[in-house]
C-alpha cells in the first residue's frame, strides 16, 4: 500500500531529483569557479580589491541562504534571465531555476573562497624561501610546491561544502523550483503518506551525500 | 529610481521585534538540545563497545547527510502520520537541535582525540568509572579544546533557525518574508535581515573570542 504510493509517483520524483542533481552539479562548477577567484583576491592582498573581497565574503556568510535565495529571486533574477540569454546552454530553463542556481553559487563561492584561502595560507613560509632557493620561479613554486599541498589540505572542507551545496539545494522549493523536496511535498499532499515518502527523500538524499563523500575521499 | 525608504520598518516594528525575540529564542533553546544531546552522542561514539560505537556513528552521519527541511518536514508533517502530534514551535526547535547536535558531537569528538591517552588510563588507575572520567577528566578539556568549533556551529545554528519559517514559526526570515510579500519592499527588508542575522552571529562571534583568548588549552605535544 505505501509502497505504492511511492512506486507509482516514482517517474514525478526522479524527475524532481534530476532538477535537484542538474542544480547542484552546475552550482559545484560555478561556485568552484566564483570561489577560486575570490579566494585569491582575498589572499593576494591586492589594497583596494582584497578589502571589498572580505568584505563580501563576510557579509555572505553571515546570512542565511534561504534570505539570498527569496531576495535574489525577487529582485535582480527576473532582470538578469530577461537578458542573459546564455544560461539556456547550462541547462536552466525557467526562473525559478536561475535564482536558485544564482544564490547558491553567491552563497558557495563565499564558503569555497574563505577554504581556498585557508588552504593556501596554511602553507609554511619557510617552504616557499626553500623554494626560492631552489632558484623555482613564482609560477613553479605556486604549481609544483604549495598547489599540491593546499589541495591536500583542502580536499576534506570541499567535500564537506559539496554535501551542504547538495542538501542547500532542497531551499530552492521555497520559490516554487519543483526539485525533489517540492516534488515528495506535491505527491504526499495529495496521497497523505507524509512519513514513508519524507523517508523515503531522507534516504536518497543521505545515499548521494554517501557517494559523494566516497568518491572525492577515494579520488 | 528605486530609493530606499526606511519607514516601512518602523511602521512595522512590533511584528519586526516579535520576529527577532523569536529568533532568539528558538536558536537558545535549540542550542542548549544540541549541547546535551551532542555530548551524549559523543559519550556513546567513543564508547568501548564497538557496535556502539558503529551505530552512533552511522546516526551521526545519516543526520549530517540530511537536509534539515527535511528533518523539520519529518517531525512536523511525518510524525503526526503515525500519531505523534507535537505543536510547529517544538517541531522546529527539535529537529534544529537534534540537527546540530550531530555536528557538536563531531566537534567534541575532535577534542577528545586531542586530549592525551595517558588522561583515560590514568583515570582509571585512580579507580574513576567511565562516566566519572568522562564527565570530570576527558570533557572538561575537550571543551577546551575545541572552543572555536562550537562557536561556529552555534552561529550556523542561527543562521539555519531561519528554516523553521517553513512550518510557520513566525521568526524573523518569516516576518522579512511576509514584508517583502506584502509591501514590495524588498531591499529595506534585505538589508533588515542582513543586520539581524549578522548582529546575532558577530554576538556568538564575540563571546567565542572571549572564551578562546580566556580558555583555550595549548595543543598536547605530538608525540611520534
Amino acid at each position: 500500500m505505501t509502497g505504492n504510493v511511492i512506486i507509482n509517483n516514482l517517474p514525478f520524483l526522479m524527475h524532481g531529483l534530476f532538477v535537484t542533481l542538474k542544480v547542484a552539479f552546475i552550482s559545484i562548477i560555478l561556485s568552484m569557479l566564483f570561489g577560486t577567484v575570490l579566494g585569491v583576491a582575498r589572499f593576494a592582498k591586492i589594497p583596494l580589491l582584497s578589502l571589498v573581497v572580505g568584505l563580501f565574503i563576510d557579509i555572505t556568510r553571515a546570512v542565511p541562504l534561504i534570505l539570498y535565495i527569496i531576495f535574489i529571486h525577487f529582485s535582480i533574477s527576473p532582470y538578469l534571465y530577461e537578458h542573459a540569454c546564455f544560461v539556456n546552454y547550462l541547462g536552466i530553463n525557467c526562473l525559478e531555476m536561475f535564482s536558485a542556481v544564482l544564490a547558491i553559487v553567491i552563497f558557495t563561492s563565499a564558503y569555497i573562497a574563505e577554504i581556498i584561502r585557508s588552504g593556501l595560507a596554511s602553507i609554511e613560509n619557510e617552504q616557499i624561501l626553500a623554494a626560492k632557493a631552489l632558484a623555482l620561479n613564482e609560477y613553479q613554486t605556486m604549481e609544483y610546491i604549495i598547489l599540491p599541498q593546499a589541495i591536500t589540505r583542502m580536499k576534506p572542507s570541499l567535500c564537506a561544502q559539496f554535501i551542504t551545496l547538495v542538501k542547500d539545494t532542497s531551499l530552492a522549493s521555497a520559490i516554487g523550483l519543483i526539485e525533489f523536496t517540492r516534488a515528495a511535498e506535491i505527491v504526499y499532499e495529495t496521497s497523505l503518506h507524509e512519513f514513508q515518502i519524507l523517508s523515503f527523500v531522507a534516504l536518497v538524499y543521505i545515499t548521494i551525500n554517501f557517494l559523494i563523500h566516497k568518491i572525492l575521499v577515494n579520488s | 529610481m528605486y530609493g530606499l525608504d526606511f519607514s516601512i520598518l518602523s511602521e512595522n516594528y512590533k511584528t519586526i521585534f516579535a520576529g527577532i525575540s523569536m529568533t532568539v529564542l528558538v536558536s537558545s533553546i535549540a542550542s542548549v538540545i544540541a549541547f546535551v544531546l551532542g555530548t551524549f552522542f559523543v559519550y556513546f561514539r567513543i564508547s568501548p563497545n564497538e557496535s556502539v560505537q558503529k551505530i552512533m556513528d552511522f546516526l551521526v552521519s545519516c543526520i549530517r547527510n540530511m537536509p534539515l527541511l527535511i528533518l523539520i518536514y519529518l517531525f512536523y508533517k511525518g510524525l503526526p502520520s503515525i500519531g505523534i502530534v507535537f505543536s510547529a514551535f517544538v517541531c522546529g526547535v527539535l529537529a534544529l537541535g537534534i540537527y546540530t547536535a550531530a555536528y557538536i558531537s563531531d566537534a567534541l569528538l575532535s577534542g577528545i582525540y586531542a586530549v592525551p591517552k595517558e588522561h583515560f588510563q590514568a583515570s582509571k588507575a585512580l579507580g574513576l568509572t567511565r562516566i566519572q572520567s568522562f564527565l570530570y577528566i576527558i570533557y572538561p578539556q575537550a571543551l577546551r579544546h575545541c572552543v572555536f568549533i562550537l562557536g561556529s556551529q552555534f552561529m550556523n545554528l542561527i543562521k539555519n533557525s531561519s528554516l523553521v519559517s517553513f512550518i510557520a514559526v513566525a521568526d524573523t526570515f518569516y516576518v522579512v518574508y511576509k514584508g517583502m510579500a506584502d509591501s514590495y519592499r524588498i531591499y529595506e527588508y534585505f538589508i533588515l535581515a542582513v543586520v539581524v542575522y549578522g548582529s546575532l552571529t558577530l554576538f556568538v562571534l564575540l563571546v567565542t573570542n572571549i572564551l578562546q583568548k580566556n580558555y583555550k588549552l595549548p595543543a598536547a605535544e605530538v608525540r611520534v
